[in-house]
């Protein structure tokens, strides 16, 4: 385990898309293996939305995907998503809430929202309570949210879970809430607030991997093996200055998969980030993922806005 | 529907109308100025961007209607907010914030038009 992400499932359109375009241009290799199908995603998802509508909603709960616009990079997936599960695509200005809840704007009248699929960082969901300069949130929906008069998926503040000091307690947690050992070992990790690990961190930063404990994205990080001595030297600065932000973990050697390149098949670096699902009537697991690749030669980073390129990724049922 | 939907198609389609209106005109105008001078006397070309609405932007950037300077004026100039180029891309722009309202050949139609990603 790498890391966790407990906010925003990014990818999954490009998972459904990769097999799509795997079966179209190479079916025969389906027809003789038994590959599971990750198109049911769509289905998991909605269903996993409703299971968590307010109580009052009843048996046919109204879902909506909240985006930040067209002009927004995941917006593709946005639409994507919206048109796959059947539910409007919505923007923060045609929401708004009333004491009795959300509503969206039609072009008859107000309809009633009960859960958002919101792809809209918390930072910008509602103008009154996080940025008051956000245009793309809408006014009043935490107070809808803390009335219980609608839901909102993921809900604010899940990212502590996937914290990345957080992180390096997973399998302490793990361990204190099922009593088992957990199944995907953790990557070693240097918690900088700890004075001990700070001293070695700063010690070994040429050959360490450190990341800001709520970065994403591949940004705000150190790669040691890989960066000059003023890079390192500048980060060390940062670190010294509130070591507390930061976590660090050894440089590690990415497993790697034959990918056609230039030069014909080569071996590149992968990872693999597969798509969870947790209602409250069960976990749905898609069986298959997001497999991502770094297309230069050596390199570790496998994130798309960094260049990196995807796979489609199967798995075999027995 | 979405109020914004409903807003987003009826611009699309406004704008897509307008960029044809556009085509029609530069097109009966190519077609009069073939004919002999005689026949209307006025500069067909200053007729043109009259009709189109668009004289005070056009003068501020050309001092001389002719079939070259209209022409790139209404069908090309990107500075031009109502030229074809211009209309297609607000067109677009607005076709790509209700995709899911639209079918994939008239996104994919939008997409391929030069210039106006």
């Amino acid at each position: 385990m790498l890391e966790d992400n407990a906010r925003t499932p990014s990818g999954v359109s490009y998972m459904l898309e990769n097999r799509e375009v795997m079966l179209r241009l190479f079916p025969e290799m389906f027809a003789g293996q038994r590959v599971a199908p990750v198109e049911t995603y769509t289905d998991a998802l909605l269903a996993t939305l409703r299971s968590v509508a307010p109580q009052r909603s009843g048996d046919d709960p109204s879902v909506v995907l909240l985006t930040p616009g067209p002009y927004n990079s995941a917006f593709y997936e946005h639409s994507f998503l919206a048109d796959k599960l059947g539910i409007e695509l919505v923007e923060g200005s045609d929401l708004f809430v009333r004491d009795d809840g959300v509503f969206m704007r039609f072009t008859d009248g107000p309809r009633r929202v009960d859960v958002i699929y919101r792809r809209i960082d918390d930072d910008f969901l509602d103008p009154l309570v996080f940025r008051p300069d956000s245009i793309l949130g809408v006014p009043g929906l935490m107070s809808a949210y803390e009335a219980g008069l609608v839901t909102l998926a993921n809900a604010p503040g899940t990212g502590v879970a996937d914290d990345k000091a957080v992180y390096s307690y997973m399998p302490e947690i793990i361990r204190f809430f099922t009593g088992e050992e957990p199944i995907l070992g953790n990557v070693p990790t240097w918690r900088c607030r700890e004075a001990g690990s700070l001293a070695y961190v700063l010690e070994h930063l040429p050959e360490l991997v450190v990341k800001e404990v709520n970065g994403s994205g591949g940004y705000g990080m150190l790669v040691g093996p890989t960066s000059s001595k003023a890079e390192i030297e500048a980060f060390r600065a940062r670190l010294t200055r509130s070591p507390e932000g930061f976590i660090a973990q050894p440089t590690l050697a990415l497993s790697t998969c034959p990918t056609f390149v230039d030069q014909g098949i080569a071996p590149r670096h992968v990872d693999l980030r597969p798509f969870v699902l947790t209602g409250s009537d069960q976990v749905r697991i898609t069986p298959g993922g997001l497999t991502r690749v770094a297309l230069k030669e050596g390199s570790l980073v496998v994130n798309s806005s960094q260049g990196g390129g995807t796979k489609d990724t199967w798995v075999l049922a027995d | 529907m979405l109020s914004r939907t409903a807003d987003s198609l009826f611009w699309t389609a406004r704008y897509l109308e307008r960029a044809d209106f556009l085509s029609r005109i530069l097109d009966s105008a190519l077609r009069l100025s073939t004919m002999p001078a005689a026949y209307g006397g006025a500069n067909i070309w200053e007729s043109v961007i009259a009709s189109a609405g668009v004289a005070d932007r056009f003068y501020a950037k050309h001092a001389v209607a002719s079939e070259q300077t209209v022409r790139d004026f209404l069908a090309f100039d990107p500075e031009n907010p109502s030229s074809i180029r211009s209309c297609l891309a607000t067109a677009r722009a607005n076709g790509r914030a209700i995709r899911t309202a639209l079918t994939t050949e008239r996104c994919g139609s939008g997409s391929t038009t030069p210039g106006t990603s």
